[in-house]
């Protein structure tokens, strides 16, 4: 009897008849279980297509995956289903079930961890461990589901074997398949829902967001974006802590130790300008109190003290380091050991005199001075730029009542004339940003010479400018030196221009006769760095203000490019990077019709001009892609492409940060 | 166990439904593509951020529209910083992130790449970038609307530079000046001339 005459038996036969009672509850099952697995399936297919590229990618990978497990799964059960029902179907259900296994498991597979695939995948788009263990458990539970509903199949063809009643049974077992397996992928995912958002989440929130760097400002944003959970005013607060602490070991260390004091002689103003001959004294006098309590088994002076920079200024760089750095009574008599190096900055120093005194605090509360055995003379009369003195001083502690419990002190004190005449640039000005600052981490190692480089004939910066970048590095813990370079690329280091645009501050507060700040263009944006909304334009008054925009706008550029929190650069693609964006990134080189020759593709920013023209070889020769802009009639704004293609002649921010922290950093 | 007999109504109502269901859901996925692609409705344009309000100098934080900014921006704040890459409907590969920034929590920030805001109007590709922008924009809408966040409540900066805020602004709206850009013989051109 061929197919086709089995299947008009089975049609013909009366409804009472076993085989036709079977056949047709077979048949509506397997019409409604391919019904419903298709709806399924499409329904998952659009709602993940509509959420997205991500979430339907994680659909597509789950969905195959399924379908695959899900057919092979379907076949099997099928051709139980098929042996099971073949007595009442004359055999059909071995051709019919088989494949219709196979099908109805694969869509109904597909539906299951596509939908399982698609909220993981978004989930981890999204950084939420809510559904992404919604997801999971989606999955885990129709996995179990899946388990439970096979067993019930099994059961069924197992009645079967027996009664007639258990042959009905199967095809109620095939239909209730997807509907045990789709409850347990609820209750699956309801768990995950749970535990996602209230137990994953809230950990993730706590532990925080920002990530860890090596220094001390890193690892104190960290602290405070995870403990507070204010998020970035926290974390930024925090920097500028952070920052503090580790720029202001030198100020705020030797405050503790002793003061670091510089008198500018009567006469202000700039050391470029006043006429030679012009004398005055600079006197940069550092207390380095060097504290060994010499009691019964303790001394007090703490490796921390002696290994601290001893004390900076604009000038030099004092250190000190002393031997032995244990003393107990028991110990004496010895002799204590300080090697002292002084560190010349950028500036000739003339009428240099070095002095340099031991002072034993008994324990009675009176002082005197100690003989220093000096090795080698204190100091010459003239000391040049980056020149380097070491000295080794050697004190004697007798076994005697005078040193049992005393304290020891040592103070060198470094006095100097700066050569060219005029009063020194304010403190903190001019000069360096810091003693120790972190902006080497911001440079290729090793760091490439410039090419071409045109802003060391300006060097230095303006005090000014230093002032203004290192206020903004303490309230943001953007690197001073990285300010620096910013304000070269748009202004030319005149103090008199913004370092958002080089437009001329607005120092009278006469809006209306000065330009705006052409890039801000939101009066929140222009409140939040404290500028002043003016007839459709953003003004600022000082320098300072237009440092700490700059600084926040580096923020902002970094939290765009690393998709993370604001926070400073860490590296030198971090760095380049938010330059280019800085400048609103349109002068990529790379595959832009001009002849640049440099790296690409790379990290954003190794193209741009903006960011490092004459860093280095590779970045010798860069152009610019538009020479100017137009407005047009409908108030659009177009570039005026360079033709030909024009050479950028002067150095790229990033080029001159390096610049000014190799030469007047001293590095 | 004796099984009744169904009348033909009854077999074929369950098939209907079902049938029914998914017609709708067919419908509903081209509707979606068919909207994905229409010019942009004023009612759901974000604010020109020119039009912040001011008080005294600064910006007006207790101002009604200031207030709805800042609440959308909040609905999205946990979600940010959002960076996305997708193919825009003239196969150019866009990547494109959002983010908030500290000292102004009323303004959803962008970062564009692979937009060109300084295309110059002869440029045969000038359509090309409006829709590209344009397509950027409504992806963007579509992602802050999941977190129930109202493009038309939200200001926002669409880049560091001037010129990019300026022409961000002029090229979503979908009028004379700036026409719909369609797809004729391989190329992208306004289907209107602008006026």
């Amino acid at each position: 009897m061929s197919v086709l005459d089995k299947i008009k038996k089975l049609k013909n036969l009366k409804n009472l008849n076993p085989e036709s009672q079977v056949s047709q509850l077979a048949k509506k099952a397997a019409m409604y279980l391919s019904l419903g697995v298709s709806a399924a399936f499409l329904a998952a297919l659009a709602y993940f297509a509509h959420l997205g590229k991500v979430a339907f990618f994680g659909f597509k990978i789950g969905a195959t995956a399924g379908g695959t497990a899900g057919a092979i799964w379907g076949g099997y059960i099928g051709i139980q289903v098929g042996i099971a029902l073949a007595p009442y179907t004359f055999g059909i259900s071995l051709i019919v079930a088989p494949p219709l296994g196979v099908l109805i498991g694969a869509i109904g597979g597909a539906t299951l961890l596509g939908i399982a695939g698609g909220l993981i995948a978004l989930g981890l788009d999204q950084g939420s461990a809510g559904l992404v263990s919604t997801g999971v458990g989606a999955g885990v539970g129709g996995i179990i589901g899946t388990y439970v509903a096979g067993a019930f199949i099994s059961f069924a063809i197992g009645a079967c074997a027996a009664t007639v009643f258990g042959c009905l049974l199967v095809p109620i077992a095939v239909v209730s398949a997807p509907i045990i397996i789709v409850t347990f992928s609820a209750i699956g995912a309801g768990a995950g829902y749970l535990i996602g958002n209230y137990v994953i989440d809230p950990v993730k929130s706590y532990i925080g967001g920002v990530s860890i760097s090596g220094s001390a400002s890193g690892f104190l944003s960290w602290l405070g974006g995870g403990i507070t959970g204010l998020g970035s005013w926290a974390v930024g607060g925090l920097f500028s802590l952070g920052g503090l602490a580790v720029d202001g070991i030198t100020s705020i260390g030797s405050k503790l130790l002793g003061t670091l004091s510089t008198s500018a002689g009567p006469l202000a103003g700039k050391l470029a300008g006043i006429s030679v001959g012009t004398a005055f004294t600079s006197a940069a006098t550092l207390s380095l109190l060097q504290t060994g309590v010499l009691t019964p088994g303790k001394f007090a002076t703490t490796q921390t003290d002696i290994s601290k920079p001893a004390g900076a200024n604009q000038y030099v760089t004092v250190t000190k380091t002393a031997n032995p750095t244990t003393i107990s009574n028991s110990s004496l008599p010895t002799d204590i050991n300080y090697l002292v190096t002084v560190k010349v900055n950028s500036y000739a120093l003339t009428n240099v005199v070095c002095t340099d005194v031991t002072t034993l605090k008994k324990s009675d509360g009176t002082t005197q001075n100690l003989t220093n055995t000096l090795i080698g003379p204190l100091c010459p009369s003239q000391l040049n730029p980056a020149q380097v003195l070491t000295f080794n001083l050697s004190t004697h502690a007798d076994n005697t009542p005078d040193f049992i419990n005393s304290t020891v002190s040592n103070t060198f004190t470094i006095n100097f004339d700066v050569t060219g005449g005029g009063a020194p640039p304010p403190t903190g000005g001019g000069g360096p940003c810091s003693a120790n600052s972190g902006f080497n981490a911001l440079l290729p190692n090793p760091i490439p010479p410039s090419v071409g480089a045109t802003s060391p004939s300006s060097l230095p910066p303006d005090p000014a400018i230093i002032q203004a970048a290192q206020q903004a590095t303490l309230q943001t813990g953007v690197p001073c030196e990285m300010l620096v370079g910013i304000q070269y690329r748009e202004a030319g280091w005149d103090a008199n221009s913004s370092f958002l645009s080089g437009t001329t501050l607005c120092s009278s507060g006469n809006f209306a006769i000065c330009k705006p700040e052409p890039n801000i263009t939101s009066s929140s944006a222009c409140t939040g760095y404290g500028g002043t909304w003016y007839s459709g334009g953003c003004y600022f008054t000082s320098l300072n203000q237009t440092a700490l925009a700059s600084a926040s706008y580096i923020l902002g550029e970094v939290s765009s490019l690393t998709r993370g929190p604001e926070r400073p650069p860490k590296n030198y693609d971090e760095m380049i990077g938010a330059m280019s964006y800085y400048n609103g990134g349109g002068n990529a080189n790379c595959g832009a019709g001009v002849p640049y020759t440099g790296p690409c593709p790379g990290p954003i920013g190794i193209d741009d001009p903006y960011a490092v023209n004459h860093f280095d070889s590779d970045h010798a020769t860069m152009y610019l892609l538009y020479c100017s802009q137009y407005t047009d009639a409908s108030g659009v704004v177009h570039g005026i492409p360079c033709d030909p293609p024009r050479v950028l002649t002067t150095d790229g921010a990033a080029t001159a940060a390096k610049e000014y922290y190799l030469k007047i950093g001293g590095h | 166990m004796k099984l009744s007999l169904t009348s033909v109504k009854k077999e074929t109502l369950p098939l209907a439904i079902l049938a029914t269901i998914i017609i709708i859901l067919l419908g509903f996925v081209i509707t979606q593509q068919i909207l994905k692609n229409r010019p942009f409705q004023t009612a759901q344009l974000p604010p020109p951020i020119k039009l912040q309000p001011v008080v005294n100098g600064k910006f007006d934080t207790n101002a009604p529209i200031s207030q709805k900014s800042k609440a959308s921006v909040e609905l999205l704040k946990q979600h940010l910083p959002y960076k996305a890459d997708f193919v825009s409907t003239t196969g150019d590969k866009i990547t494109y992130t959002l983010y908030g920034k500290t000292i102004d929590p009323y303004t959803l920030y962008v970062d564009i790449s692979n937009i060109d805001f300084l295309i110059p109007s002869t440029n045969p590709n000038y359509p090309k970038t409006i829709q590209d922008f344009r397509d950027t924009a409504n992806h963007i809408f579509e992602y802050m609307k999941q977190y129930n966040a109202n493009p038309s409540d939200v200001f926002i900066s669409w880049g560091s530079q001037a010129y990019i805020q300026n022409n961000a602004e002029l090229w979503l709206t979908v009028s004379d000046k700036f026409p719909p850009v369609v797809k004729k013989d391989n190329q992208y051109i306004f289907e209107t001339p602008p006026k």
